[in-house]
């Protein structure tokens, strides 16, 4: 019979020195949670209180007025265009980038060979890393001079579609418009989208992909069936962190962008305007009450980035995956 | 002996054209990119130079073709190394605290707050440290304040690539030195945070390399020099971002030509970083390849 | 490979940083109290309309004095005025005359008088892109009309009328306006506010909701608009002409006839629209566009300096440059697209910076 002796107390180093060592570390560890939420809860306490001068003091209809003219002289604003040039030149940019992305993603998953594949994966990375500014600089000098063709090849042939009747002048017009914006934005969003799936894709367990491939799927019908499905909640992870970089995309907007504060919904009119780009454009020739608005309009695009956040959460949530997701 | 069936034409023909799809996805994502980066290079490559990134623009007015970046290489190296001394340290914490200590209702707090940050639009947060440091405080401009956007910006980052760092740490080696009698905290920072530090330097050096390009919150904080301003504390600093943006709107030809070379650069770097970055994950064992 | 290999990687990291910068900033400023910097360097910022003008002073300033570090930013008037009215900056640039409170407030900041003292004039251009086109003649109740989306067409009549003998073609008119705060749509409004009211009803503002036409980002941004664009117009300074290479029309005020932009032109706009409003030192002052013989969209564009400065070597130095900026500066204007002060003007600015302290 083994006799398992004790091992000696000082070797084991438990007692009150090893528990005070516990509780100063757990506490260190615990401040620094609650040090997030001192961050976070001032940065929201101080913007709103900063914004609420601007929201008491608007002559027009917060929500519903497109109006960002002079606004210390005016004193009226709205954050409705302003909303509406977010949202859609994000959701324009996601609805040409995701599936591209998600495309290439499975391409250097499931069809490369292997080395190009790390390669290609290497590539996507750094690309999702380049600093927005480089795209706002090339679209500004660049893009949107050549994008005339394109344009008014499809206010010509495809000026049925509403959102994409050109009224009024002449359509060999240069136009900075929501559709150039939202392409730049695509194209900048693209990289980040598909890094991530990626990521999803690779953690995808092989035995299932074999499991459908032995049962004598094709390639696309094994994707189909064995990656895509149990890669859902990944995939949306990445939506919305494309989506959240799109809507707070701020220079390269900015340069693009018409910058005509209105609702417009045919996208390659001249117009549209970001919170963003509103807010970078804006801030140097405001008085303190234009500042203000300009925090309100901040605040409005930090609730919208932090709902789709949410509502990535709870899709997750509710597809069953408890842990976040590759992100 | 029973032959595999072969599919069906029709389910053959859509595995082809599934593939077709993917490879022109795959072009429609390396072409414009790359053009991107083609176009920056060839515009930016003329001005790059020794010369160009050890000067600054002292001296140097609209109407000269010298100059360089010198003072904006400084202003943003300063800025996101004292952006990273704030959120390294403290994200390493969190990042222990929500994965060591996770169970309760506060960590998950705080693990939803990250999130949140995550959200947060980086114009958003520059705007926060001028309304708060520059205006309510009465600072003036400084690399400080932009280093304090920044960081708002790479925490969250921080958190969650150490986070995920810590998580892939074999639960195995823990119980193990639990077993062993080893406190906690002791665990924690021998045992744990070492297996998982080549992780957590990847994902410090992608925060940074995320981060060191960011313009917006900048923009609004630092002020603008063209000589060398060493001292981040005190005094308006240039950085890479805003020099691009500002050459970019001028009416100089030359500030033009020295705004491209500068985004050059800031690619550059970037890909310095992460170029490093991508070396030091291959030396990680944790992480499956 | 454990914890010490990220002590050691934050530590070399540390160590490089502080030694790039300790030996990058040998020559720098940024110890200094008050006013933005320190009794060798300043940051001023302001106006987006001198900017180009400020950078060139303080380059050839710095070349004089290697010591000085100055850096203008254009950042806006607003911007300018407020950070010199709460003691941030030693001087501003600003194309606008301060207010009754921002007066006082800054005259506070300073513990002194604030001055305001014009420094530079310089005109508006109005820039187009018109394939053919390179001597076209607008008066102001027709560029009104342009811009208030009245008239659409190049081949409009009222255009034609005013350009005998030069074909203009069927194009539309696509205008561009600056879709942020800027001066120099304060000009341009006031110009014509104060010449074709009865066209043009929006006032005289730094922005507004335009009735047509597209908005960009700054100088640049508008005139590369018009650069792409045939049948392109907008405002902008005429350097910005000259960068891109696009001619400017000669327009039609309400005195005189149809004048080009130059800087004689706008030096004699000046000297007849421009008249003093403030008591010496103070040289605030107001434009009549009505009364402008010259160039008529053009304006002064100030620099707002306290008296005496807390910091006598801060004050040293902003009465170094601004005697340099008014004085032997002045030739740069020309360049640059500005206009020297008229010399009688300049001679007061010298006396007034001589004061300062």
């Amino acid at each position: 019979m083994t006799v398992v002796t004790a091992p000696d107390a000082a070797s084991l180093r438990s007692g009150s020195r090893a528990r005070r060592g516990d509780a100063v570390f757990e506490g260190l560890a615990r401040a620094a949670g609650a040090l997030v939420f001192a961050i976070l809860g001032a940065i929201a306490i101080f913007l709103i209180v900063k914004a609420v001068p601007a929201l008491r003091g608007d002559q027009a209809n917060f929500f519903t007025s497109q109006a960002w003219g002079d606004v210390g002289g005016t004193h009226e604003f709205g954050i409705a265009a302003l909303v509406f040039g977010t949202v859609v030149t994000s959701v324009l940019a996601l609805v040409m980038a995701v599936p591209v992305a998600i495309g290439v993603a499975l391409y250097i998953t499931e069809y490369a060979p292997r080395r190009i594949s790390t390669l290609l994966g290497y590539a996507t990375d750094l690309l999702a890393s380049v600093p927005s500014v480089v795209y706002g600089l090339w679209g500004f000098e660049f893009f949107i001079h050549h994008t005339i063709g394109v344009q008014s090849f499809l206010a010509r042939y495809f000026g049925w579609i509403p959102i994409f009747r050109h009224p009024g002048a002449d359509v060999d017009v240069i136009s900075k418009s929501i559709f150039n914006a939202s392409i730049v934005l695509a194209i900048m969003v693209l990289p980040i989208v598909a890094a991530v799936c990626r990521e999803v894709f690779r953690q995808v367990d092989p035995a299932e992909k074999e499991a459908a491939l032995a049962l004598g799927a094709t390639r696309w019908e094994m994707i189909r069936t064995a990656v895509l499905p149990t890669s859902r909640p990944g995939i949306i992870s990445a939506v919305m962190l494309g989506l959240g970089r799109a809507l707070g995309e701020t220079i390269a907007v900015a340069l693009i962008i018409g910058n005509v504060t209105t609702i417009n919904s045919h996208i390659l009119v001249p117009g549209g305007n970001t919170i963003a780009a509103n807010i970078a454009n804006q801030f140097g020739e405001s008085d303190d009450f234009g500042r203000s608005a300009l925090i309100a309009s901040g605040l409005v695009l930090f609730i919208l980035t932090l709902g789709v956040n949410l509502i990535a959460r709870w899709v997750i949530l509710r597809s069953g995956k408890e842990e976040r997701s590759a992100v | 002996m029973t032959t595999l069936n072969r599919p069906s034409l029709r389910r053959r023909a859509t595995d082809r054209l599934a593939a077709a799809g993917f490879l022109l996805a795959l072009l429609l994502t390396l072409l414009p990119l790359g053009f991107v980066i083609g176009y920056v290079a060839e515009r930016g490559a003329t001005r790059l130079s020794a010369h160009f990134l050890t000067s600054s623009m002292a001296g140097v007015g609209p109407l000269d073709a010298g100059g360089g970046i010198a003072q904006a290489i400084v202003g943003t190296l300063e800025q996101v190394l004292v952006a990273s001394l704030i959120a390294v340290p403290l994200g390493l914490l969190v990042a222990i605290y929500i994965t060591e200590y996770g169970g309760s209702w506060f960590a998950t707090a705080v693990r939803f707050l990250i999130d949140v940050m995550t959200g947060i639009p980086s114009i958003v947060a520059g705007l926060f440290i001028l309304a708060f440091w520059l205006i309510e405080l009465g600072h003036g401009f400084s690399g400080l304040a932009g280093a304090f956007a920044l960081s708002i910006l790479e925490l969250p980052i921080v958190v969650r690539t150490s986070e995920q760092m810590i998580q892939l740490v074999p639960h195995g080696l823990r119980e193990a030195s639990y077993a062993l009698g080893v406190p906690k905290w002791r665990t924690v920072l021998r045992v744990v945070l070492p297996t998982a530090s080549t992780g957590i330097v990847t994902g410090v050096m992608l925060a940074v390399a995320r981060v060191i390009g960011e313009t917006a919150p900048v923009l609004l904080v630092i002020g603008n020099n063209n000589f060398i301003n060493g001292n981040v504390f005190h005094g308006a600093q240039a950085s890479l971002g805003v020099f691009i943006y500002q050459g970019a709107l001028s009416s100089s030809d030359f500030d033009v030509d020295r705004a491209w070379a500068a985004a050059l650069t800031l690619i550059l770097i970037v890909v310095v970083l992460y170029v490093a970055a991508r070396v030091l994950t291959r030396r990680n064992h944790l992480v499956r390849r | 490979m454990n914890v010490s290999l990220v002590t050691r990687a934050a530590g070399i990291a540390v160590v490089a940083a502080l030694g790039l910068a300790a030996c990058a900033g040998s020559s720098s400023g940024g110890t200094g109290s008050t006013g933005g910097g320190s009794s060798t360097s300043l940051t001023p910022q302001g106006s987006t309309f001198q900017q180009t003008l400020e950078q060139q002073w303080a380059s050839k300033y710095h070349q004089a004095h290697p010591d000085a570090e100055i850096t203008y930013s254009g950042t806006g008037s607003s911007a300018g005025i407020e950070q010199f009215t709460a003691g941030k900056v030693a001087f501003a640039g600003s194309d606008v005359t301060m207010s009754a409170e921002e007066q006082s407030k800054a005259d506070a900041a300073c513990g002194s008088t604030a001055l305001t003292l014009p420094i530079t004039s310089g005109g508006v251009a109005i820039i187009y892109n018109l394939e053919g086109v390179t001597n076209l003649r607008l008066d102001a109740a027709t560029l009104a009309g342009i811009f208030m989306g009245k008239i659409t067409k190049w081949n409009d009549p009222a255009i034609a009328h005013q350009n005998p003998g030069v074909h203009l073609p069927d194009t539309s008119i696509a205008t561009f306006h600056r879709s942020d705060g800027s001066g120099t749509t304060n000009v341009l409004s006031g110009f014509l506010d104060a010449t074709a009211k009865s066209v043009w009803t929006l006032g005289v503002n730094k922005e507004f909701t335009w009735p047509s036409g597209q908005g960009a980002v700054g100088s640049s941004g508008v005139v590369a608009g018009v650069k792409n664009t045939n049948g392109g117009i907008t405002y902008a300074e005429i350097t910005y002409a000259k960068q891109a290479q696009l001619p400017t029309a000669a327009i039609k005020g309400t005195t005189g006839g149809y004048v080009s932009i130059s800087a004689e032109n706008v030096t004699k706009s000046i000297n007849s629209g421009f008249t003093l409003t403030g008591t010496a030192p103070d040289l605030a002052g107001a434009l009549s566009f009505a009364d402008m013989t010259g160039y008529p969209i053009s304006t002064v564009s100030y620099v707002l300096v306290c008296s005496t400065y807390a910091d006598s070597a801060e004050g040293s130095l902003v009465k170094d440059y601004l005697t340099y900026a008014a004085g032997d500066g002045q030739a740069e204007a020309d360049p640059l697209g500005f206009a020297p002060l008229p010399a009688a003007l300049d001679q007061k600015v010298l006396s007034s910076v001589a004061t300062i302290g």
